[in-house]
C-alpha cells in the first residue's frame, strides 16, 4: 500500500509532524535537513 | 598537564607550524580513518554499525599512537540511519572494503530545479530514484525507525567529541558534519549532483548551463559563508585549523576549465579567509603541483595543502610560502619496514620542518587493512611523537 510520506510537501510535512519529537520543533528543520543529506548521501 | 591543557599545547603547536614559525617538535595528524577497526582485530562490517565497537576500535588506536589529532574517531562512514531506511546506496561496504559508486542527483539540465528547492528535488526525485519501488512503502514506522538512528548518531558524535576532549586532542576545524562544510560549487557538482562522469562532459558541452549554476551557488550557499568569515573576530584557537576544505574536481581540469569554473570562485574564498588572517587547511586530493601558479602570491600562514599524491620537497620548491601537511607515504606504511619508515619520517620532518611550515600526516586516509602496517605504524609515531628539531 503506497504510504502518506511520499508526496511534497504534504508527505514532508507529515514526517515533520509525526516524527521529530516535540522538544526538538525549535530545530525540526535543520534536523531534517541534515537527515535527508544523510539518506541522499548528498 | 591535564588534557585542557595538552589539547590547548596542541593546538599552539599546529598554529606555529601553519604559521612558519619554529616548532620544538613536528606535530603529527593522524589521517586514519577505517584502518583504525582492522588494527584492533576487527572488520569493517562489524564495526561500521556499532558504535560500542567502533569507540573500542577508537581507543585501542589512541592508546597505542602517540598522535596529536585525529581526522576521524568513528564518526565517519556511518551506515546505521540509511540502513534503518532500507536498502539502498551509494556507499558500500564488507568485511574488507568500503567505497562509493558514482552517482548523480542531478542532470546538467535538473540543476536550476535542484537550486529551486532541494528538499523538494530530494523528496520527488533523488530518494524515488534512489529507493526505486521501496520509496512507495516508506510509512511511519521507517521514517521513526530511522529518525531514531539519526539521533543515536548525533549522540555518538558528541560523545565522541567528549572522548577527544579526554585525551586532549583538538578537532580539525570548525567545519564537521552538524554544522556544514565549506564546499566550493564544482566539488559539489562532481561529489554528487552531476558526478564525475558527467561533470566531465558538461565543461566541454554545457559549459553555460555550468556557469549559470556556480554562479547561482556562490550567491545562494556561498555568499553567507564569505559573510561568516567578514564577521569572525580571527582564528578560532579551538581548533587546529579555522576552515577545511576538499579539493578533487581539478584533477579532472585543464587549466582553461579550473580557470573558468574553479579558480575565480577559489580565490575569492581564500582572499576571504586571508583578509581575517584564518588558516586554512587544503586537502588537495590527487596532485595540485599543477596548479602551484595561481597559490604563490598568498602570505605564508593562510595555506596548509594536505598533499595526496605530490611529492612533497618538490611542492616546497614550488610553493615555499604553502604549509605541507602529510608527506609520510602509505605505500611505504604498508610495504617498507619500520626502519626505513623512521628514516624517511626524519627527512621529512628535517627538511621540510626545521623553520616551521610541516605537520606530519599520512597521505592517504589509512582506510584499509594494508595501508600501514601496525608496527611501522607504532615506529613512525613513536619517532615523530619523540623527535627534537
Amino acid at each position: 500500500m503506497k504510504s502518506n510520506y511520499t508526496s511534497y510537501p504534504e508527505g514532508y510535512r507529515r514526517v515533520m509532524r509525526d516524527i521529530i519529537p516535540f522538544y526538538m520543533r525549535p530545530v525540526k528543520d535543520m534536523l531534517m535537513r541534515l537527515l535527508l543529506t544523510i539518506l541522499t548521501d548528498g | 598537564m591535564n588534557s585542557k591543557e595538552l589539547k590547548a599545547q596542541r593546538v599552539q603547536l599546529f598554529r606555529d607550524a601553519e604559521n612558519f614559525r619554529k616548532t620544538e617538535r613536528i606535530p603529527h595528524f593522524a589521517n586514519a580513518v577505517t584502518w583504525k577497526i582492522f588494527d584492533a582485530g576487527h572488520t569493517l562490517d562489524e564495526a561500521m554499525t556499532d558504535f560500542d565497537l567502533m569507540e573500542k576500535c577508537v581507543l585501542h588506536f589512541l592508546d597505542k599512537y602517540p598522535i596529536d589529532a585525529i581526522l576521524d574517531v568513528g564518526i565517519r562512514n556511518q551506515f546505521n540511519v540509511t540502513e534503518a531506511f532500507g536498502e539502498g546506496g551509494y556507499y558500500y561496504y564488507n568485511s574488507e572494503v568500503i567505497g562509493i559508486h558514482d552517482h548523480a542527483h542531478c542532470t546538467v539540465e535538473t540543476l536550476q530545479e535542484y537550486m529551486d528547492d532541494p528538499v523538494r528535488y530530494a523528496w520527488e526525485k533523488i530518494l524515488p530514484e534512489k529507493y526505486g519501488e521501496s520509496w512507495e512503502k516508506k510509512d511511519k514506522a521507517v521514517w521513526k525507525k530511522t529518525f531514531k538512528e539519526y539521533i543515536r548518531y548525533i549522540m555518538f558524535i558528541l560523545h565522541m567529541a567528549k572522548v577527544m576532549d579526554r585525551y586532549g586532542l583538538p578537532g580539525l576545524s570548525p567545519n564537521n558534519p552538524m554544522k556544514g562544510a565549506v564546499v566550493p560549487a564544482v566539488e559539489s557538482l562532481m561529489s554528487d549532483l552531476l558526478g564525475i562522469q558527467q561533470l566531465s562532459v558538461a565543461m566541454r558541452r554545457s559549459p553555460d548551463l555550468l556557469d549559470a549554476f556556480i554562479e547561482r551557488w556562490e550567491k545562494e550557499r556561498m555568499e553567507p559563508i564569505y559573510e561568516k568569515i567578514r564577521a569572525s573576530k580571527g582564528p578560532d584557537y579551538k581548533y587546529c585549523f579555522d576552515s577545511s576544505i576538499l579539493m578533487l574536481a581539478h584533477n579532472t581540469m585543464n587549466k582553461k576549465q579550473f580557470e573558468r569554473f574553479y579558480w575565480p570562485y577559489l580565490k575569492k574564498l581564500l582572499d576571504t579567509y586571508a583578509e581575517k588572517g584564518l588558516n586554512i587547511r587544503i586537502f588537495t586530493e590527487g596532485s595540485i603541483l599543477r596548479f602551484a601558479e595561481y597559490f604563490r602570491d598568498y602570505p605564508k600562514g593562510l595555506l596548509t595543502f594536505h598533499l595526496e599524491q605530490d611529492d612533497p620537497f618538490e611542492f616546497r620548491q614550488a610553493l615555499p610560502n604553502v604549509a605541507i601537511m602529510g608527506g609520510m607515504t602509505t605505500d611505504l606504511l604498508s610495504n617498507g619496514t619500520p626502519e626505513e619508515c623512521v628514516a624517511y619520517a626524519k627527512r621529512l620532518c628535517d627538511e621540510l620542518g626545521r623553520d616551521g611550515g610541516f605537520i606530519f600526516s599520512e597521505n592517504k586516509m589509512l582506510s584499509y587493512r594494508n595501508d600501514a602496517r601496525s608496527e611501522n605504524m607504532k615506529a613512525v609515531c613513536d619517532f615523530v611523537s619523540e623527535y627534537r628539531i
